[in-house]
Parts: C-alpha cells; sequence; structure tokens
C-alpha cells in the first residue's frame, strides 16, 4: 500500500511521545521529513533521534504550543529549516478533571487555548502557504468526548467538539485548494493522558490504576481493548495520504467501537458500582 | 507502508462492476484472493479474467437461500472462509416521488441492498468468528446522511438501515475480533451515476467543497484502508467519502 507522500514535509505537534510521536514515526516511515515539537527536551532528542534513524530529515523544536509567541517560532523555524509544511498534524493537548459547574474561568480558558486555539494559530500560519501549494492536509485531533461527552472532563469535551467544528470550517472553506482537514476523534487508548486519568479516578473510588484501565476497555468499547498509540498513528498517516483524498471535513473515530457501542459517559459510573 | 492480503479472501459482493469491482482490483493487487459474487454472473467471470487470484459466483442478494449456497461455494473452494467482507451488492434507484414505484420495487430493493447485506454478514461473519478475525465494510451512502440527491427514498432508507446494522453488528462482533464499519460514497462517477449527471456535472461539482466528483477508485482506497491492520481500532463507523458534501 503505496500511501504516496514520499517527500513531504510534516509537522506534529506534540510530537516527542504518545500518539503524536506514534504519527510522526508512521510519516516518517512513508518517506516524510518530519517537524516535531514539545514541551519536554529529553522526549523530544528521543524522538528526533527516533525519526531520523528512518532515514528522513528530523526537527525537534522545544515550544509550548499554548503560547502564541512560541508557535510562531516553530512554526517560521521549520519553514526555515525544511522549506515547506505538507502536512499538519495538531496533536498537543492536556486535560484534567472538571465537571460542569466546578472549574474556573482560568481552567476553561486553558483547555481551549491548548486545543482549540493552538490548531487556529497554526492554521493562520500554514494554510496561506498550503494554498499557494495547492497540496495540504490537515488533521486535528480531537477525541471521541468531542462527539459525545465523557463525565470528568467538561471543558475538554467542549474544547475538542471546537475542534470538530473548527475542522470543518477549514475543509468548506479551503478544500477547494486541494487541502483536506479532518478530525481524528481516539477512544481509548493506552497514552500517559489515560494513566493520569485512571489515577485520578482510582484515587476518588480507592481502585488501582489497573482496575480502572480493565473496567474501562470491558465497559466503553466493543473491541473489549485499549488500543495502542501506533493503531492512531496509523489512521493519521492515512489521512495524510493520497488514499484519503476524498475525505475532508470529517470526524474520524478510532474508538473500537466505544460510541457505536456504549454510553461512554458510564465509564466512572460503572467503575464506581463495581 | 508494507500492507499485504497475502493469504486473506475476500468477498466482494456486486463486484462485476463500478465501485465493487474497483475495491476487487485494488484487494487483488495487495496480494489477496478475491471472490467476486453478481447476480450478473457472466460480467462476474469477465471481470473475474481481468483480475489476479479472483474467481466468480453467481448470487442474487435478494434471495437469502442464495446467499447461504453462496457461503457453502465459497467455504468449499477456500477451505478457511472468508476474512474480509465487502458488503456492495445493491440497487440504485432513482426518484419518482412519493408513488412513483410499486410494493414490488420497494420490496425488491431493501431486499437486495439491506435484507442482503445482513444476510451475507450473518452467513460469513461465522467463518471470521472461527479464526477470531475478520472485517465487514458495508456500503451506505451520502443519502442515509443528508436525504437523497435525486435517488427514490427506497434508496435512501436501504442505506440508513445499513448505517444501524453496522453500529449493531459492531457491538456483537467486537468481542471475536471483526470490526464492521460503513462507508458512505458521495457522488462516485459509476457508469449509472455517469449518465444521470451527464450535462449537469458543473451543477454538482459547485456544491463539492474539494471541487470534483468522486471516483471509484476514491471509495477503494478508503476500503482497502478499512480492510487493512491500519484501521484495527476503528469500528462500528462511518466513513463519508464525498469530497466534502456532508462533513460527518
Amino acid at each position: 500500500m503505496d500511501l504516496g507522500i514520499k517527500g513531504k514535509v510534516a509537522l506534529v505537534t506534540g510530537g516527542n511521545k504518545g500518539i503524536g510521536k506514534s504519527a510522526a514515526l508512521e510519516l516518517a516511515r512513508e518517506g516524510c521529513s518530519v517537524a516535531i515539537t514539545g514541551r519536554n527536551e529529553a522526549d523530544l532528542a528521543a524522538a528526533e533521534k527516533e525519526i531520523k534513524g528512518l532515514g528522513v530529515k528530523a526537527l525537534a523544536i522545544a515550544a509550548d504550543m499554548e503560547k502564541a509567541a512560541e508557535v510562531t517560532q516553530a512554526v517560521n523555524r521549520i519553514y526555515e529549516a525544511l522549506g515547506r509544511i505538507d502536512i499538519l498534524f495538531n496533536n498537543a493537548g492536556h486535560s484534567k478533571p472538571c465537571t460542569p459547574i466546578g472549574s474556573t474561568d482560568e481552567d476553561w480558558t486553558a483547555q481551549l487555548n491548548i486545543h482549540l486555539m493552538a490548531c487556529v494559530r497554526t492554521c493562520r500560519l500554514i494554510v496561506p502557504k498550503m494554498i499557494e501549494q495547492k497540496w495540504g492536509r490537515i488533521i486535528n485531533m480531537s477525541s471521541m468526548y468531542g462527539i459525545l461527552p465523557g463525565s470528568g472532563v467538561t471543558d475538554y469535551n467542549a474544547a475538542k467538539a471546537a475542534v470538530i467544528n473548527y475542522t470543518q470550517s477549514l475543509a468548506m472553506e479551503y478544500s477547494r485548494f486541494g487541502i483536506c482537514a479532518n478530525a481524528i476523534c481516539p477512544g481509548l487508548i493506552h497514552t500517559e493522558i489515560w494513566d493520569k486519568f485512571a489515577d485520578i479516578l482510582a484515587q476518588d473510588l480507592g481502585k488501582t490504576r489497573q482496575d480502572v484501565l480493565d473496567a474501562a476497555a470491558e465497559r466503553a468499547s466493543s473491541v473489549k481493548r485499549y488500543a495502542r498509540p501506533e493503531e492512531v498513528g496509523k489512521v493519521v498517516a492515512f489521512l495524510a495520504s493520497e488514499c484519503a483524498s476524498y475525505i475532508t471535513g470529517c470526524a474520524i473515530q478510532v474508538d473500537g467501537g466505544a460510541i457505536a457501542g456504549i454510553e461512554i459517559k458510564m465509564i466512572s459510573d460503572w467503575i464506581s458500582a463495581k | 507502508m508494507k500492507i499485504s492480503f497475502d493469504n486473506k479472501n475476500i468477498l466482494v459482493t456486486g463486484g462485476a462492476r463500478g465501485l465493487g469491482e474497483a475495491c476487487a482490483r485494488k484487494l487483488s493487487k495487495a496480494g489477496g484472493s478475491v471472490a467476486i459474487a453478481d447476480i450478473d454472473f457472466d460480467a462476474a467471470c469477465a471481470a473475474a479474467c481481468r483480475i489476479k487470484r479472483a474467481q466468480a459466483y453467481r448470487c442474487d442478494f435478494g434471495e437469502p437461500a442464495d446467499i447461504v449456497k453462496l457461503h457453502q461455494q465459497i467455504r468449499d473452494d477456500t477451505q478457511t472462509g472468508i476474512d474480509i467482507l465487502i458488503n456492495n451488492a445493491g440497487i440504485i434507484s432513482y426518484t419518482k416521488g412519493l408513488k412513483g414505484f410499486d410494493l414490488e420495487e420497494w420490496n425488491r430493493l431493501i431486499d437486495v441492498n439491506l435484507r442482503g447485506a445482513f444476510w451475507t454478514c450473518r452467513e460469513f461473519a461465522e467463518d471470521m468468528q472461527a479464526k477470531h478475525y475478520g472485517k465487514i465494510i458495508n456500503l451506505s451512502s451520502m443519502a442515509a446522511r443528508i436525504g437523497g440527491i435525486d435517488v427514490g427514498i427506497h434508496y435512501t432508507v436501504s442505506k440508513a438501515g445499513i448505517i444501524g446494522l453496522t453500529r449493531d453488528l459492531a457491538k456483537k462482533l467486537g468481542p471475536f475480533g471483526i470490526n464492521v464499519n460503513a462507508v458512505a460514497p458521495g457522488i462516485m462517477l459509476t457508469e449509472p451515476v455517469k449518465r444521470h449527471v451527464a450535462g449537469r456535472e458543473d451543477d454538482y461539482i459547485s456544491k463539492i467543497p474539494l471541487g470534483r466528483l468522486g471516483q471509484p477508485e476514491d471509495v477503494a482506497n478508503v476500503i482497502l484502508f478499512l480492510s487493512s491492520p491500519l484501521s484495527d481500532y476503528i469500528t462500528g463507523c462511518v466513513l463519508d467519502v464525498n469530497g466534502g458534501m456532508y462533513m460527518g
């Protein structure tokens, strides 16, 4: 299966670990040069080395995508070093517990800033050049919670829903220039973010992290398992490819049937009752 | 990316022409052995001659007994049964208003497009359950998402039913290692659609954000993805392949 993207240049934000790193490696395996951003310099250096090991150019930039000035600096550095950006995977993100009425304006602003505004800022800088190139792929990280909310992360749910809506606006306005914009909506992917979420729930419920992870996999996926980050990375590579050239404005679920199968908001209730 | 369908048996229903043939060709090129089942056996044979590692079968997907027979034949021929099922057989019907078709036409279309798809899953899921591996891809349509553009209401209803079928099967078959997804194509230039849109192409294109009508290849690529290990954690989903006409 030739994805047809050899020689393209990709930017993966939050590409130093988890799903971002998996996607960066999949794109590198396809022959793309890959720039990654992240906050942890040790992780960045390790990821850069792995990408280079696949025989392509890699560029790791320490940057906090919550800060507009750092986004601009990072994007400028990529244009200077690699000349272009064909594929943009807006992946950086984080979350912490939030109920519908229990969080501050600052909490809400932080979630919208890292999930929605980071996409807006990278797109502002990169989309005009994609239009000139008449080719581009934008993949924005949403979540299954962007389609149906999960309990305990209200501001994250809302920010991820906004990412889908923003992606559809991008598709509506710029698809005619050969730019496909899609959102990706993972479910239970075994990354640090889920471990942290599981730890918080476990503490509340007097259970272990593994209890929570097992219960969630059993309850919140039709396939009864977590995905490995690379299972999302491969979908990102597909969406970046020529094979997906007639898909735009979509929210692609990579959730093991979570939304088809069950009410995801029930995870924590079910664990509590166990 | 090294994706190989070596040693995989793939059934493409309605595979003699159009989208079905494009899928059969693509999956065969990636190493798969393809069973092409179609009501038009001569056309299925002709397609099987054009495609490597392909075998033609006759089947009327509006007749459950035919589907059961097809399953037996394929099991006899392959020994291990089917690994990947592309449920593509269907009838397209253009709109004739609410009363422009009779009960017989309604029943025939629903029987082929919806009951036929389910009966095929019902039969061939057995092969997959035994191996704890399988991929089912059902063909829905953009009509199911936004209401039909030019197509008959019975067609729209049948394709909306495919989405419910897909989600329900994803739940029931997920624990057996079987992924079930649907693809919802927009306006794809197969022969009947080409005839239908002839002379009005620009009208349609003006409504498509990507600025072009779809090709069978566009859908075949997505079906290849859903048939492959690239999509192992995707199940119960509907992938819209429509150039941005409907954003789901």
